[in-house]
C-alpha cells in the first residue's frame, strides 16, 4: 500500500488544502475562520505547504488594507489525489 | 484546531468536513430570479392590459423600469459578490454563473435591438428561449431539479409562442416567466431553510 504523504497527513494542513481543493482562491481570514486554528499555525502551515508547492501564496492590497489569498497548485492537486487515493485503498472505500 | 497527526478515518473526515464548509448556501441565486420575474412580468401584464384597453399613453418607460431596475440591482449584487469573495473564497461556481448569464445578457440585448428595428412579435419565442437556456444551465450546475424542469419548460413554451400572432402571447410569456423564474425561484429561496 502506498505510504501517506506526511506533509498532508496532519489535521491542520489537510484541512488547509481541502479548503484550497473546494475553492478557486481563499483568502487567509477564510482558512482562520473556518479551521478555528491561530494565526501562527496557520501561517506556519501554510509556509510548509507553499515551500512544497503545493499552493501559491498572493499578497495584495484592497481598499488599503492587505490581502493574503491562495491557491491550489497543480502540484498541490496531485498530492491531494493521490493522498486521497491512498486514505481509499487503506480503507477499502 | 490542534496540529495533530490523524488517523486514515479522520483524515476522511477532515476533507470531508471542510469541503462541507465551502458549499455555498444556492438560496443566494433566488433573488435574481424573482427580481427578474416579477419585474418582467409586470410590465407585460401591463403591456397586455394597455393593448386590450386601448390605453394611449407610451409604455417604453414601463419597460425601461422593468429592465433598468433589475440590470441595476443585478450588477449591484455582481460588485457586492465579487468583493466578498475577493475577501473570502472564490468558488468555480461563481466564474460558471458569470459566463451564463453574461452569456446570457449579451444575447438578451441583441434580441432586444432586434425587436426594436423589426417588430416584437417574431423575438418573444427566442426571448422565452433564452430566458430558458439560462435557468436551465443554472439548474444544472447547482443540480437544483426545479431550475431544470423550469429551463426545459420554457423550450416548449416558446415553441408554441412561434404560432401566436396576437397580443396573447404577453400572456405566454408571464406563464414561461413564471413556470422558468418565479415557481423555482421561490423552491430555492427556501431551499436551504
Amino acid at each position: 500500500m502506498k505510504e501517506l504523504d506526511p506533509l498532508l497527513h496532519n489535521q491542520l494542513r489537510l484541512s488547509i488544502m481541502a479548503l484550497l481543493i473546494a475553492n478557486e482562491q481563499v483568502s487567509f481570514n477564510f482558512i482562520l475562520e473556518q479551521t478555528n486554528a491561530s494565526r501562527g499555525n496557520v501561517s506556519v502551515q501554510i509556509s510548509k505547504l507553499e515551500e512544497a508547492g503545493y499552493l501559491e501564496v498572493e499578497k495584495s492590497f484592497v481598499n488599503k488594507k492587505p490581502l493574503t489569498t491562495m491557491k491550489i497548485t497543480p502540484k498541490g492537486l496531485n498530492a491531494m489525489d493521490t493522498y486521497t487515493q491512498a486514505l481509499k485503498d487503506y480503507l477499502n472505500l | 484546531m490542534k496540529d495533530n497527526t490523524l488517523t486514515q478515518q479522520q483524515s476522511m473526515e477532515v476533507i470531508r468536513e471542510m469541503i462541507q464548509r465551502s458549499k455555498q448556501k444556492f438560496s443566494q441565486y433566488a433573488g435574481s430570479f424573482l427580481v427578474w420575474g416579477w419585474a418582467i412580468n409586470v410590465a407585460a401584464a401591463i403591456t397586455y392590459v394597455h393593448i386590450i384597453q386601448e390605453w394611449t399613453f407610451n409604455l417604453y418607460f414601463v419597460w425601461i423600469a422593468a429592465i433598468g431596475i433589475p440590470s441595476i440591482w443585478s450588477i449591484y449584487m455582481g460588485y457586492q459578490k465579487g468583493k466578498e469573495s475577493t475577501q473570502h473564497a472564490k468558488s468555480p461556481l461563481d466564474s460558471y454563473m458569470l459566463a451564463v448569464w453574461g452569456g446570457s445578457a449579451g444575447v438578451f440585448n441583441i434580441l432586444m435591438l432586434v425587436g426594436v428595428v423589426n417588430g416584437w412579435i417574431i423575438m418573444y419565442p427566442l426571448l422565452i428561449a433564452v430566458f430558458g437556456w439560462g435557468v436551465l444551465i443554472t439548474g444544472a450546475l447547482i443540480k437544483f431539479r426545479p431550475l431544470i424542469f423550469g429551463g426545459i419548460s420554457n423550450f416548449f413554451i416558446a415553441g408554441i409562442a412561434v404560432f401566436v400572432a396576437t397580443e396573447a402571447i404577453l400572456l405566454i410569456l408571464i406563464a414561461a416567466l413564471t413556470c422558468s423564474y418565479l415557481i423555482p425561484g421561490y423552491m430555492l429561496k427556501y431551499s436551504d431553510k
